[in-house]
């Protein structure tokens, strides 16, 4: 866009100076330029109000040039671009009552991911990898890892937590210790260095015994960790995980419906 | 006789490729922002309220109660393009009781936007797309996670209700992707449009 254009205030402002222009409470209609002005309580609306630059009377500063507009288009010059018609085309915005969604803290920033961590379960969960079958672990891929990484921790969850867990989380496999060179976990294997922490059956193993005939979603969240957690064979899946969760602002995610 | 066989190919190529110029220029001519009907010169600021929206990584829909924009508009050697500047998000929630969204941003604004026509519809696509939803829960999968979102999105133009739709085959025909990580995830949502400036009340359309 053109540089030195007058940036608008707050989209939030925008939006409700627009829905009082089109609900009829002023300032959308040239015949009474300036009422949302008047009537606003806040001064940024009014600013806003001012800012539509759309009747000669109430922009209070820029020409059509300076906007970018030519100021040939007599339509803009005679204010009609303002609704002169009185054609509402419009409905009426749909106003959030609240504020806007918190924003992030600057901590929260500084902990979006850096990384674009490719995870990937190539085929999927089938019924070898559960307990009706081999009960196999699937092959695990991933790419992108940051490399200032030490290690990597796999968590295997379902979505949903499972009814009657002793944990709020349900783990199927957690996995830690992984060379993040290796790119994958090959099928049924854990690679050497790596160990395997208790999972919600009860096994330093991967265990995935659906419940139920519906489909279920599990997430495959791999973290990317700048030094090594110290895991041992049959950590505690929950608590490494919340370790890894604050120790790394890197993981990478994968879901699959089985 | 070889070099005039040459000399015939080469021609026959060029002819090709002149004509093929001529027609890939009227199937792929840009549309541009119009208002009543008439082009747009200058600038303009697009701003609307999502019909509706969600966000879709498998088994976990993210929607917000109010999805707002603010798209800078103008036609660049006829083609119509522009930036989301700003996206302002209220009330956010999964389709999951377990999960609540702790924060959602959107980075890295301005996106840039542009028209572009496929199959004689028009269609605005938007690229650089970056957000990170933070979600929460104790009983959540991805609790305490910073999901980052990331790619472009491509959504249909209708001119008669004044609005953009964004989904699965909006995104194929337009050949966008939005992903986490290596996943493709889909993204639904009806945009009405709205010019704030100069055009408040004159009806947009594109072509």
């Amino acid at each position: 866009m053109a540089p030195g254009r007058r940036a608008l205030g707050g989209l939030t402002t925008v939006a409700v100076v627009l829905a009082l222009a089109v609900t009829g409470c002023g300032g959308g209609d040239s015949s009474a330029p300036g009422t949302a002005s008047t009537g606003a309580t806040d001064g940024a609306a009014a600013v806003d109000v001012e800012a539509q630059g759309n009747s000669p009377a109430s922009d209070g500063g820029e020409s059509s040039a300076q906007k970018g507009e030519p100021a040939a288009n007599g339509k803009q010059a005679s204010g009609e671009a303002t609704g002169a018609s009185g054609k509402k085309k419009h409905a009426p915005l749909q106003l959030p009552t609240g504020k806007p969604e918190e924003g992030a803290t600057p901590e929260q920033i500084e902990a979006v991911p850096t990384a674009d961590i490719a995870v990937t379960v190539p085929g999927g969960l089938t019924a070898a990898n559960t307990c009706n079958g081999k009960e196999l672990s699937p092959t695990v891929k991933w790419r992108n890892v940051p490399p200032d990484t030490a290690e990597l921790a796999l968590f295997v969850m379902p979505l949903k937590p499972v009814p009657g867990s002793s944990s709020p989380l349900y783990f199927d496999w957690a996995v830690a210790g992984i060379d993040p060179s290796l790119g994958e976990l090959k099928a049924g294997e854990v690679p050497q260095g790596a160990v395997v922490g208790r999972n919600s059956a009860g096994k330093n193993a991967w265990d995935l015994c659906p419940q139920g005939s519906a489909p279920e979603n599990y997430i495959f969240a791999l973290y990317a960790l700048p030094e090594s957690l110290g895991p041992k064979a049959g950590f505690d899946p929950l608590e490494l995980r919340k370790e890894a969760t604050a120790a790394s602002d890197n993981v990478g995610l994968y879901s699959v419906t089985f | 006789m070889r070099i005039k066989s040459m000399r015939v190919i080469l021609a026959g190529v060029l002819a090709t490729l002149a004509l093929g110029s001529v027609f890939s220029a009227s199937a792929s001519a840009a549309p541009a922002w119009k208002f009543d009907g008439t082009t747009l010169s200058g600038e303009e600021n697009i701003v609307g309220a999502a019909v509706s929206s969600g966000l879709t990584i498998p088994g976990l829909t993210t929607t917000c109660e109010h999805f707002l924009y603010n798209m800078e508009i103008e036609n660049s050697g006829g083609t119509g393009e522009g930036e989301i500047v700003e996206l302002p998000l209220f009330d956010c929630g999964t389709s999951s009781p377990y999960c609540t969204v702790e924060a959602i941003e959107a980075e890295n604004l301005p996106w840039p936007t542009k028209l572009m026509t496929v199959s004689s519809k028009p269609y605005l696509f938007i690229e650089g797309i970056e957000v990170a939803i933070l979600y929460g829960g104790e009983f959540c999968a991805l609790g305490e996670t910073w999901v980052p979102v990331r790619g472009t999105a491509g959504g249909s133009i209708d001119n008669t209700t004044e609005s953009a739709t964004f989904n699965s085959s909006t995104f194929a025909a337009t050949g966008a992707d939005l992903t986490v990580g290596a996943a493709s995830i889909e993204w639904n949502g009806v945009f009405p449009t709205e010019a704030f400036e100069w055009h408040r009340e004159d009806a947009l359309s594109v072509g």
